[in-house]
């Protein structure tokens, strides 16, 4: 359950943001979370919900939309170049056979964006 | 309006870990961390760790544990620096607490300091603690689907140890199998099989261990 952890962050993260960009009202927010990030969407989901509401904020970001975009995995081949999407947990390159691989997409844990409306 | 912000997430979390790599860089003391299920072996691992260890290598441990301190009170009689730290209640150590822990520690006295971390094999290997190698235990009769069902401890992991080993007859365990996934997932990957009980394999861990610590010191590890 270490997403109740992340949906703190993400407040935290979120409040500092809408206090810079002068935010009266925040409706959105757009998280990249890689599949590398053993997130279960339903938790964090159920996490934020529980955080949004609390007194402090919920003016603020009470009615707030959680946005997840889950992005594949992409391992690339050192040896080879090839790109691929690791089946059964294997690393090996499917091509060429190699053990010099490397993730290049699957780890991200990222607020993209978030939408909401500025103060007069 | 929409406002763009590509903000990392664990930013809190990671830039404590990176300030923990930098006040261990400073006093020259390499960190590991020890991520298992509940009741793997990991306190059993350090008793035997710590009996066989050579008497060059000055450790500390900080003892990480959701409620109680029980692990830490098996750990006493070595007379060494101990650090309990709670998680009251959460499931995985950060980074935030790891700085505290390691405030209480006499650094520059020291060569290494071992965490173990709380018996879970999911949450914790989300959390970098600044650690300069994690050590993914697993026990026989746990199975051997571990290195499928929690693949990224696998993949972060710098070794393997498979405990319990002395239990291999009596349980349906494929090693077979077990090895072939972790090849996939990590082809680099030592696992070195001990038991806690009988003491089979512990030389080799204590040796692959002295030379981790042995290779920081000597500048061989980034």
């Amino acid at each position: 359950m270490h997403e109740f952890s992340i949906a703190e962050n993400i407040v935290n993260l979120v409040l500092r943001a809408a206090k810079e960009h002068r935010l009266e009202r925040v409706d959105a927010i757009t998280v990249e979370a890689g599949a590398l990030r053993q997130i279960v969407p339903e938790s964090l989901l159920m996490a934020f919900d529980a955080l949004k509401a609390a007194a402090d904020r919920e003016e603020l970001m009470g009615n707030c939309r959680l946005n997840l975009v889950a992005v594949p995995q992409l391992v690339r081949c050192r040896d080879c170049d090839a790109g691929f999407v690791p089946e059964d947990w294997c690393y090996l390159c499917p091509a060429c056979g190699s053990i010099e691989t490397e993730v290049v997409a699957g780890n991200e844990l990222v607020i993209k964006s978030i939408e909401g409306e500025q103060q007069e | 309006m929409i406002i763009e912000l590509n903000q990392n997430i664990m930013e809190s979390n990671d830039s404590r870990a990176a300030e923990i790599r930098r006040l261990l860089e400073k006093n020259g003391v390499v960190m590991i961390n020890i991520i298992s299920s509940p009741g793997s072996g990991k306190t059993s691992l350090l008793e035997r760790t710590l009996e066989g260890m050579s008497s060059w290598l000055s450790m500390a441990i900080i003892e990480g544990d959701v409620a109680t301190n029980r692990d830490a009170q098996r750990l006493e009689r070595f007379g060494l620096p101990l650090t309990a730290v709670s998680t009251r209640g959460a499931c995985h150590l950060n980074s935030a607490i790891i700085l505290k822990a390691l405030e209480r520690l006499p650094l520059d006295n020291l060569d290494a300091v071992i965490i173990e971390n709380v018996g879970n094999l999911i949450c914790p290997s989300e959390f970098d603690l600044g650690e300069h190698a994690k050590i993914a235990l697993s026990s026989i009769p746990e199975g051997d689907d571990k290195p499928q069902k929690y693949p990224q401890l696998f993949r972060e992991a710098a070794c393997v140890v498979l405990n319990k080993i002395d239990l291999l007859p009596y349980v349906s365990f494929d090693r077979e199998i077990y090895y072939r996934d972790i090849r996939n997932l990590n082809p680099k990957l030592p696992v070195l099989e001990t038991s806690c009980t009988t003491g089979e394999g512990i030389g080799g861990w204590i040796t692959w261990l002295e030379e981790l610590v042995g290779g920081y010191e000597s500048g061989s590890i980034p």
